[in-house]
């Protein structure tokens, strides 16, 4: 199946004139933390949400998954009411602190999360194994979340959303506490659930983070939609062109430049592209990896769970090639 | 089920894995084997059992219902709390399945808990009371009258009704009576004192009971108790003969014994001298030369016939130590998903105090209902009743609704029943089961289940 087959236009978020009002113990309005915003995510679609801290990020996913309910206006999610149960068997959600329960070791967190749904225990303990192999914990299975760093919990939080093979992944500040190669994955991980067809819905700090995965974003200040639309709708520069080239010698490089001035009618600005941060940190830590065989902490991740790859089968890390 | 069972599961790993069970458990230890030693009895076998079963068992149940209201307050609240509960409420899991895995893992903890707690008071009490230690009587009192079930039978209660009219109508005959005494409450002033003169025996006299005895009997020694006190104050004892003769059997048993006044005391009837079905009657002689001896009308002698053994006796007290358990979880779960943990702690206590105090809230109520009715109540009128208001009919609903609600969680004493040989029945624990663990734990769960689905989880804490 291609992307585009893969992205429709079936809505499988709907949100019209959405409002939450916050009332005090009195019923009285205290805080107007959502104001009447519309918008509709379509299948495939990775969709960020932004903005600054009280802007309603938060408080809109938690009415999309249910834990809050709208004062006013209508949401649809997979096509039912957020209080209806059944949909909840398709949603995976990753909450921006990991409310996991520090008691339960990796192992048991993975199975207890996977019993609440409709999983048969060999299934439960076939996703729970491939689930923290891809997160690269399989070596602490045995140790309790509470004993995790921030990095390590955040892992096991983001195995828990995916342990049901959802179609809308619902993640709030995936990226937060993990290093460079944590965020790598989750960004390869979120694309590979794109293009699987699924849904992903995130909200983030992390402009960078949200840049590089979502097809649209809304933007959030003060409980409304400041701006919306696609990454390249609203980011590219239509009247600016970048143009990139092997360096040249002095002479031909002056020939090109004296061409732009005369043509442009302006001065060009020259620099030599940089490698992205990311990238390299990434670089170091492949090759620093082939020393060691043993490290603590998160251990290398063997790719992505097999339920979760495109064809059903392990695929390799795309950071690893 | 399945998620049903995984929050109970987990609920047993929180328990199981917190400080919080080993205090638990260290304090359950500490009172079963530290209150036998730290509480002195009256010296005798048996207050020894009353001390290991009613203080012992007793505190090991307080302990553990303040533990399951506490824990159960705490199972939803803190999660909710914690946020923990949005990683569960966001699954396909209704939130009635969640109250009942929250409520059912702390019944299981219970479960263990309890077991633990009884086979270990039931070993101790074995251990201690091996016969090795014991003197004959000792194992007798023991074996016959404490380690035992048996089913108390009540004499044939003394009519004194028509007696009472009678007096009555010529007292009344006689002298006018004031305008501030009703008649209802001089008849039962009568009453009163012809059941005590019932009960009176004079030096010399005697006073016969009349017991109708089942048509199946088992084939084990029939025990009576009794308490006695005596016209003379301070401690007294008085010297007595009981005749015991069933119908159908030739001969009669007679027994003299010196009971001291005020206490319990009992003596064996050989099973050769009853037959089912049949009318026993039980004479006390005075055989005092000064003392009056008044036996109390509800306790005077009642007898005890052999049912089973102790150790059933045991597990039917547990199990009703359970039901009370299970049903104090459901209200623990129910104040925590409904209110934050403060909140529920003082609902679920106030709610606790509500279900204790259920004879004095039933009292009020049927006296409320009876002065409604006849238009006076019981006891020295000093003045005319004025009209009740709209306060005291609100204070008299509220008293008839919460009557309503605590009247079928009143149970009797049972601890003190197993202490003292006494049958705990079957049907008493049926229907402490059935009360306490499904109707009104089954009422909970659906107003829980109602209330925790229009809860928002995730407003801010």
């Amino acid at each position: 199946m291609s992307d585009e087959e893969k992205k429709t236009d079936v809505a499988v978020l709907r949100a019209e004139n959405l409002t939450k009002i916050f009332r005090d113990f009195w019923r009285r309005p205290k805080v107007k933390a959502v104001d009447g915003i519309s918008f509709e995510i379509r299948r495939g679609e990775v969709f960020g949400v932004l903005g600054p801290n009280g802007s309603g990020k938060s408080t809109t996913l938690k009415m999309i998954l249910g834990l809050l309910f709208p004062t006013q206006g209508s949401l649809e999610v997979l096509g039912r009411s957020p209080k209806d149960v059944g949909a909840k068997s398709r949603i995976g959600y990753l909450p921006e602190e990991s409310y996991l329960y520090p008691y339960l070791t990796a192992e048991e967190t993975l199975k207890f999360y996977g019993s609440l749904f409709k999983l048969s225990d060999k299934e439960i303990r076939s996703r729970t194994d491939q689930l923290l192999e891809m997160i690269g914990l399989t070596h602490a299975r045995r140790r309790t979340v509470g004993e995790f760093s921030k990095g390590m919990a955040r892992r096991i939080g983001l195995a828990q959303a995916l342990v049901n093979d959802p179609d809308l992944v619902i993640l709030d500040e995936p990226t937060s506490g993990l290093d460079p190669l944590g965020c790598r994955q989750v960004k390869d991980l979120i694309q590979t659930l794109s293009d699987r067809g699924k849904t992903v819905l995130l909200s983030s700090h992390l402009l960078a983070d949200v840049e590089d995965v979502c097809d649209r974003i809304a933007i959030l200040y003060n409980g409304r939609i400041q701006a919306m639309g696609s990454i390249r709708d609203l980011l590219e520069e239509r009247h600016r062109v970048r143009l990139t080239f092997p360096e040249l010698g002095p002479e031909s490089m002056k020939a090109v430049l004296d061409n732009i001035r005369r043509i442009a009618g302006t001065e060009p600005d020259l620099d030599h592209p940089r490698k992205d941060l990311e990238r390299f940190f990434l670089d170091v830590v492949a090759e620093a990896r082939k020393q060691y065989e043993q490290h603590s902490g998160v251990s290398g991740s063997a790719g992505f769970a097999g339920f979760l790859s495109s064809d059903g089968t392990r695929e390799k890390h795309p950071s690893k090639e | 089920m399945k998620p049903v069972f995984a929050i109970a599961l987990l609920a047993i790993r929180s328990a199981a894995r917190s400080k919080v069970i080993v205090i638990l458990i260290a304090m359950l230890l500490a009172a079963i084997i530290g209150l036998p030693l730290t509480i002195k009895g009256d010296g005798t076998v048996a207050g020894y059992v009353q001390v290991l079963l009613k203080y012992t068992l007793g505190f090991a149940s307080l302990l553990l219902s303040i533990s399951t209201l506490w824990a159960g307050c705490a199972a939803v609240s803190s999660e909710i709390h914690a946020r923990q509960m949005h990683l569960v409420v966001t699954k396909p899991v209704h939130r009635f399945q969640v109250w009942l895995g929250k409520w059912l893992g702390l019944v299981l903890m219970n479960v263990l808990l309890l077991s633990l707690s009884g086979a270990l008071i039931y070993g101790l009490l074995r251990w201690t009371l091996r016969p090795a230690t014991l003197t004959a009587e000792e194992s007798r009192v023991l074996n016959e009258e404490l380690l035992i079930a048996r089913q108390p039978l009540r004499p044939v209660p003394v009519d004194v009704e028509e007696p009472a009219r009678k007096l009555l109508a010529t007292r009344m005959a006689a002298v006018e009576l004031p305008e501030n005494v009703h008649p209802d409450d001089l008849l039962n002033a009568i009453r009163e004192q012809l059941l005590r003169q019932a009960f009176t025996v004079p030096p010399g006299a005697s006073r016969a009971w009349t017991f109708v005895l089942p048509e199946s009997i088992r084939n084990e020694s029939f025990l009576f108790r009794f308490r006695l006190s005596a016209s003379q104050m301070g401690a007294t004892s008085v010297r007595g003969e009981w005749t015991v003769r069933c119908e159908g059997v030739d001969d009669s048993y007679e027994t003299v014994m010196v009971s001291p006044a005020n206490r319990l005391q009992s003596f064996s009837l050989p099973i050769e001298y009853v037959r089912p079905g049949r009318v026993l009657h039980v004479s006390y002689e005075n055989l005092h030369e000064d003392h009056t001896v008044i036996f109390p009308h509800d306790e005077g002698l009642i007898a005890y016939l052999y049912e089973g053994d102790f150790a059933m006796n045991f597990i039917r007290e547990l199990l009703l130590i359970f039901a009370q358990l299970s049903l104090l979880a459901a209200v623990g779960v129910t104040a925590g998903t409904l209110f934050s943990m403060s909140v529920a702690a003082l609902v679920a206590i106030y709610c606790l105090i509500i279900v204790q105090a259920g004879a004095y809230i039933t009292g009020v109520a049927e006296q409320s209902r009876l002065i409604e009715h006849t238009g006076h109540h019981h006891g020295p009128v000093v003045e005319e009743i004025a009209p009740a208001g709209l306060m005291e009919h609100a204070v008299k609903g509220l008293f008839a609704v919460m009557s309503v609600i605590v009247k079928p969680l009143q149970a009797p004493n049972t601890l003190e029943w197993l202490s003292n040989g006494q049958l705990v029945p079957w049907h008493l624990v049926g229907e402490t089961l059935a009360i306490k663990v499904i109707v009104y734990t089954g009422i909970l769960g659906l107003l829980s289940a109602c209330a925790f689905k229009k809860k928002e989880v995730g407003l801010p804490q």
